[in-house]
């Protein structure tokens, strides 16, 4: 629909003498002589007086200034000053005049806006409404200044209460009585800021100010600039009031400035808050409409200067004349528009005095969630001004809201003709960053203030540094986030959240609870940290990025762990090793098909900054591509020296990598160390590092093929499981909020408890010396990976400090990866008989108890150190029990015993004795 | 022979379209729908009017028709990812715009276009159905045309490489039904054959033929009524043992169990096996198709053969790769239920490179799970197939895959199983239909046979 403006000279404008709204800050009564001094806003750009050339009369008047790229107003707005607004609400001014009825039912005392100073109409008063529709701007530009001066959050709680939805209660009853956008404008003086983020369901929920949120959603090309200038007229008036009241810097020749400053500044409003819908159903009806889709940036063009307003001049009689873009085109005009000259094909365009704004173009292809079965996912073209450039950057998800547009395309570009086809895409006033379903990528990896969405409102900017879960429209989010914390909170407080946790990761996958342990304390992480003290620049940084690697035998569901880990991670990024080279891992040089510029791509590695990378196959990797590693995993840069660009690119990536033994299958007869080839610089890179053994044995092998072949009866896994598990976006908010508020940090009694950890593990090692190439050593590396890990565990439990427990569970974490327990520290090798008894579950269970009763009659054998005879052990066992003690057996569990490190046996032959080994 | 009443249809599409619209009082998003349904009353009903109509294939590229016909064009979808355009569908003095009709006037100022009168079509781009066998194609009368042979705007978008085929854009008007369309469909599309600039987001539009489309058909498969199927099942693994496989009965039980496979259900993930043939004598000279192919190009509707080799490996793709937001196709996108036999003997030894891994892994990923990755982006899009693969090796087991049944060839020495189209002694045109209705019956039939509890019994126990 073609919107114009009519200008009506049947003028409205309700009986003023008594006007209803007050407007404190205005009146002239309150600032009687203090008058701002500067006058109006900055110069307009008209065609009047240009610096060199003979000033012309202006017929073609441009006297739009809120000029901005995503909104293409086709009329120019009246704009206000405050001396103007002054003068209107000089209460004989409006005396006579009366509703116009047709459009109206609020008096329109607010008439400052109606002054347009830069309009040729002499008129003091114009009633504009958009044409076709019951819209009146002037209405609509009070009902927003109505907005800004009036909403408290506590009309959002009513509103979000009245949708039934569970809101948040506030710490204060004044927290709700704030005048929630008067203090951002604040914020807005006092930051420099130019743009507000406007939540559009607070539109809604502001009783008189119901009807903009329609208004702002079918005609943003008029609402949103009368909304930018009711937002500038504000920052004034507030200005001025703060002025007048003498707050703190905004007294004298700071006040002033501070108004000069704000006059010269171009304010934006950036509504946002729709309902995101699927760019599939974006229909021609939504045609110039607001509209809001989420996506995948798959591609962004360099800054493109785009030009906004174009300065020409006659060649002939020097006559200038301005066009502005009108649809993505500017209409060169054919012949001098001046009467006395009308020469034809004259006017120039005079590049250095035309206006240009940034622009960029994103192609935003769909997400794999919203496209149907089977259908190749659709691609939007977007384009972005101004601040918004640069917000998003290839690989984010993002929420954009913007004005669908659809332009002619032209049959052929040098035929006047068009075709009656168009080509569509969406001018962006609002970006959001974020995901749904998974996780946000790790925000401490963006510079802090590098990508931010600029502006100040509660979305993208300082205030609100959260994600909000889109998926349920925009309107639900605070309430939806707060229902959500609770929700987490309840959650973290289960005593058996940890096992809660892991076994809702990949329900599919039966067994493997430690690998699974270990898999969700990567998704944690540890906290990345930047040590002040250390030399050089800041002091290295320290990753909190836990790396995994999981070496076993084929068919043991790695790669399934990888792919839901790839599901739910950040920015997650899937590789296979085997077909990986290092270009894809890392990045390589192409040329940009737009620009034709060589520019950098990142492969998979940047790509998964501030996520995780799943490698596949690792073992199959070239070795060439395997050392890009090495700089990734522990300084998580990538450095790049192809085609003349030489460059470091971050990485702060956890590595999540799954690999083959060397000879496909696990050798029991070869040390761990032969079995996994990988270098030992590498290895240590890993801070844990799993064998995933395939064993024989009846009784598991029997509840797996359950448990398969229970996955395969029904359709659902999930209500398969007897278990309770918590689905997987809950999990990945679970992960999302902890990351995101929970920076854990070491106690004192943590910290004993992991130098004590390190130096055991490094005696170990050191015990026996013919042992230590065949073990795993412990460095300086394994001792950070435990802090990872205990920073994990801790954040895990939503717990602000690292706790032994935390410390102790990594540790065990990391022995019970590599299996130490069934390794025989001799040879290096792995007892499979420890791994799992191989026997029938009677007999695990038999083994068990003895077991048990082993530690009972230890600690009951008093004496520190003491330990009991061989002999004695067995005779008080078969004393207890009613079967007869195994000799073989009680052997087996000793050994099993002494393996875990809580008994030790001494002696040779029947003088054999077991100690207890103190604090174990 | 058309009825009269349908000859004003075939002959004057857009001025029935015109004369519908005069009748027509719903909104504008709805009338696509009406126009379909019209159409398809006529054209698809009992007596299958639609397949009188003139076809679009190798034989009638779109340059023998005059802009304008009436054609029909049975083809697979090969990209769905094509945006969305808005066409005028109110043109001045209510004419009806779409199907092409406003381009026939189009030097009428169209500067002040109604906003409100834009609708939505979406584009697709639809091949000729790759790899389907030449007794399927119906109507293969080599028309000895005068035209040059049609060359495809976007060759790549067809999955087999260098294999003459039709490529064009398609434009549905009628959006509801157009949402149905996935990858990979096989769909009878009727529609109005036109000429129009073609536009990509990189390159600058080129003239080329489009179908709008009036109203479109997912093939119907009609199930073949086999009497005394047990006898039939009999001579074709005779025909084929005696025939083909140089007389070993048991692989010709296996691979007639193989190509009567498909995917029954994916929740549960039963797929189709994947059989290879091992110890299959080499052939005489490189590059020659064993007769096993020939055989089977007869008996399949959709059937290639896959010479691997390491050229192909590494130069072509298998997988659909997304390049400058073009899906551009690969050897593996087939409509479901083809059937693909890999030969391996022309492999040699040198290196595979990163791309031919990645087709290995493809196609073993296929055979596993029946799924295949289409590259995007920063994204990957799995996509369900539903592919029977049959590898034939020399050795005991297949150089790259793994496949779930291997069964070694025992053919009586002295056989060729290499001979070519005309050595073979084929069946008689009756005998040959039953064989084809035989194995689509035994594909159709799967998901209707029930296991009894004791066969299952059987099967359980015998796993252990």
């Amino acid at each position: 629909m073609r919107v114009q403006i009519k200008p009506s000279t049947d003028i409205s404008i309700a009986d003023g003498s008594s006007s209803p709204l007050a407007f404190p800050s205005s009146s002239p009564v309150k600032t009687p002589r203090k008058r701002v001094t500067i006058d109006s806003d900055p110069p307009v750009p008209d065609s009047s007086e240009p610096l060199a050339f003979p000033s012309s009369p202006a017929p073609v008047t441009t006297p739009a200034k809120l000029r901005r790229g995503d909104i293409r107003s086709s009329f120019a707005l009246p704009t206000a000053t405050p001396r103007q607004a002054r003068r209107t609400y000089n209460p004989d001014m409006s005396d006579n005049l009366r509703s116009d009825g047709t459009r109206m039912s609020i008096p329109i005392s607010s008439a400052p806006t109606f002054s347009a100073p830069a309009l040729p109409s002499e008129e003091p008063d114009q009633v504009r409404a958009i044409w076709g529709t019951t819209v009146n701007i002037a209405e609509t530009m009070k009902l927003f200044r109505d907005f800004l001066r009036g909403f408290k959050p506590k009309y959002r709680v009513r509103h979000d209460r009245e949708q039934n939805l569970r809101t948040r209660a506030f710490s204060s009853p004044e927290e709700g009585e704030v005048v929630l956008y008067e203090t951002y404008l604040r914020i807005m003086r006092q930051t420099g800021q130019t743009n507000l983020n406007l939540d559009m369901v607070n539109l809604l929920a502001y009783p008189s100010s119901k009807k903009l949120f329609t208004q702002l959603q079918k005609y943003p090309e008029e609402v949103v600039p009368a909304m930018d200038q009711v937002l500038k007229d504000l920052m004034l008036e507030l200005a001025e009031e703060d002025q007048n009241s003498g707050m703190e810097d905004m007294q004298g020749d700071q006040g002033d400035e501070e108004v000069a400053d704000i006059m010269a500044k171009v304010y934006r409003v950036r509504p946002f808050g729709l309902k995101a819908i699927n760019m599939r159903d974006l229909n021609p009806t939504d045609t110039d409409k607001l509209v809001c889709i989420k996506g995948l940036v798959i591609r962004a063009t360099p800054v493109i200067p785009e030009m906004k307003v174009a300065f020409f001049r006659c060649l002939k009689c020097s006559h200038t004349v301005q066009v502005e873009i009108d649809r993505g085109k500017i209409e060169e005009p054919a012949k001098c528009p001046r009467d006395v000259c009308e020469a034809v094909g004259t006017m120039s365009l005079v590049h250095n005095r035309c206006d240009f704004s940034d622009r960029q173009v994103i192609r935003l292809q769909e997400t794999p969630d919203s496209v149907p079965d089977g259908q190749t996912p659709h691609t939007v073209t977007l384009s972005v001004y101004d601040e918004m450039v640069d917000v998003a950057k290839p690989g984010d998800r993002i929420i954009v809201t913007g004005v669908y547009r659809s332009v002619p395309v032209r049959v052929n570009p040098r035929q006047r003709t068009m075709r009656s086809l168009f080509k569509t895409y969406l001018d962006v006033v609002h970006t959001r960053l974020g995901a749904d379903g998974a996780l946000a990528f790790d925000r401490s990896t963006r510079p802090a203030t590098g990508d931010r969405m600029p502006g100040v409102g509660d979305s993208g900017g300082a205030e609100d540094p959260e994600f909000e879960d889109c998926i349920a429209g925009g309107h639900r989010r605070r309430t939806r986030k707060a229902e959500l914390e609770a929700k987490l909170i309840e959650i973290s407080r289960r005593h058996d959240v940890y096992d809660y946790l892991a076994r809702s990761l990949a329900p599919s996958i039966w067994g493997m609870d430690d690998v699974k342990k270990g898999v969700l304390l990567q998704l944690f992480g540890g906290t990345n940290k930047n040590i002040v003290r250390g030399g050089g620049g800041g002091g290295p940084r320290y990753r909190g990025d836990i790396n995994v690697l999981l070496v076993g035998d084929p068919g043991t569901s790695k790669s399934q762990i990888l792919q839901y880990v790839h599901k739910i991670a950040p920015r997650g990024v899937y590789a296979s090793g085997k077909g990986s080279s290092a270009v894809g891992l890392t990045a390589y040089v192409t040329r940009d098909p737009d620009s034709k510029q060589l520019v950098l791509e990142s492969g998979a590695l940047v790509l998964s900054d501030g996520g995780v990378c799943c490698i596949d196959e690792f073992d199959k990797m070239p070795d060439g591509t395997r050392s890009v590693l090495h700089e990734v995993m522990e300084q998580q840069t990538v450095s790049i020296a192809k085609a003349g660009i030489i460059t470091t690119l971050n990485a702060r990536t956890s590595i999540l990598a799954a690999a083959n033994p060397v000879e496909s299958r696990y050798n029991v007869n070869l040390p761990v160390t032969r079995n996994i080839d990988l270098p030992p610089t590498l290895i240590s890179r890993f801070d844990l590092l799993y064998l995933v053994l395939d064993q024989v044995d009846e009784t598991l092998d029997r509840k797996l093929a359950q448990h398969l072949v229970g996955l395969y009866l029904e359709d659902a896994p999930l209500t398969g499981s007897e278990y309770d598990i918590l689905p997987l976006e809950d999990l990945a908010a679970y992960i999302d909020y902890s990351r995101n508020h929970i920076s854990p940090v070491l106690s004192s009694e943590a910290s004993d408890e992991l130098v004590a950890a390190y130096v055991s593990l490094r005696s170990v090692g050191a015990s026996d010396p013919r042992s230590s190439e065949k073990r795993i050593t412990a460095t300086t590396r394994q001792l950070e990976s435990m802090i990872r890990l205990s920073e994990a565990h801790a954040r895990m439990r939503f717990a602000a400090h690292v706790e032994a427990q935390d410390v102790q569970e990594a540790c065990r974490l990391m022995r019970e990866a590599i299996r130490t327990s069934a390794m025989d520290p001799r040879t290096g090798k792995i007892d499979m008989g420890l791994l799992n008894t191989g026997t029938g579950t009677g007999q695990c269970k038999l083994r068990d108890d003895m077991r048990k009763e082993i530690l009972v009659i230890l600690e009951g054998s008093g004496g520190k150190g003491k330990g009991i005879r061989w002999g004695d052990a067995m005779k008080r066992l078969a004393e207890q029990s009613t079967i007869g003690v195994d000799a073989a057996e009680f052997t087996e569990v000793i050994k099993a015993l002494e393996n875990e490190g809580l008994l030790t046996v001494v002696g040779e032959r029947d003088k054999r004795t077991i100690r207890k080994v103190d604090g174990a | 022979m058309v009825s009269a009443p349908a000859i004003e249809e075939v002959y004057n599409p857009t001025g029935v379209i015109q004369h519908l619209y005069e009748q027509y009082e719903g909104s504008d998003d709805e009338f696509p729908a009406v126009v379909a349904s019209h159409f398809s009353a006529i054209l698809f009903n009992t007596d299958d009017r639609a397949s009188e109509l003139p076809s679009l294939d190798i034989h009638h590229p779109p340059e023998a028709y005059t802009n304008g016909t009436l054609v029909r064009f049975r083809a697979m979808v090969q990209d769905t990812a094509l945006s969305p355009e808005l066409y005028v569908a109110k043109l001045n003095n209510h004419q009806c715009g779409g199907w092409g009709l406003s381009t026939s006037n189009s030097s009428e100022a169209s500067g002040n276009v109604g906003y409100q009168d834009l609708q939505e079509l979406t584009t697709l781009w639809a091949v000729s159905v790759p790899a389907e066998s030449p007794w399927h194609a119906e109507d293969a009368s080599p028309l000895v045309s005068s035209f040059p042979a049609h060359v495809p705007l976007r060759p790549y978008k067809f999955p087999i490489p260098d294999v003459p085929h039709i490529g064009i854009q398609i434009k549905m008007y009628d959006n509801q039904s157009s949402q149905f369309l996935k990858a990979t469909d096989v769909v009878t599309f009727v529609g109005i054959l036109s000429s129009e600039p073609v536009y990509t987001e990189f390159s600058s539009p080129s003239e080329a033929p489009v179908l709008h489309v009036i109203c479109h058909q997912s093939t119907p498969e009609s199930l073949p009524d086999i009497k005394e199927p047990c006898s039939v099942r009999r001579e074709l693994i005779c025909w084929i043992s005696e025939h083909v496989l140089g007389g070993d009965d048991l692989a010709v039980e296996w691979l007639l169990l193989q190509l009567s496979s498909k995917v029954h259900t994916r929740s549960a993930a039963f797929l189709p096996p994947s059989l290879t043939l091992s110890r299959f004598p080499p052939p005489p000279h490189p590059n020659t198709l064993p007769t096993l192919s020939y055989a089977l190009s007869e008996l399949l509707r959709t059937y290639t053969p896959v010479p691997l080799s390491l050229e192909l490996l590494n130069t072509k793709s298998f997988t659909p790769e997304s390049r400058e937001e073009d899906l551009h196709s690969g050897y593996l996108q087939l409509p479901a239920g083809t059937t693909i036999l890999l030969t391996e003997s022309a492999l040699r030894e040198g290196k595979v490179t990163e791309k031919g891994l990645m087709n290995i892994r493809a196609i073993q990923e296929m055979m596993n799970s029946q799924t295949l990755d289409y590259t995007f982006p920063f994204s990957r899009f799995t996509f369900e197939t539903d592919i029977s693969t049959i590898v034939l090796v020399e050795s005991r087991k297949s150089t790259f895959f793994e496949t779930s049944l291997n069964i070694p060839l025992q053919s009586t020495v002295g056989r060729n199983l290499y001979r070519s189209k005309e050595e073979v002694a084929w069946p008689s045109p009756g005998k040959l239909a039953v064989f084809r209705s035989y194995i689509k019956a035994c594909k159709a039939a799967i998901g209707k046979v029930s296991v009894s509890e004791a066969t299952s019994k059987v099967c359980s126990l015998s796993t252990h």
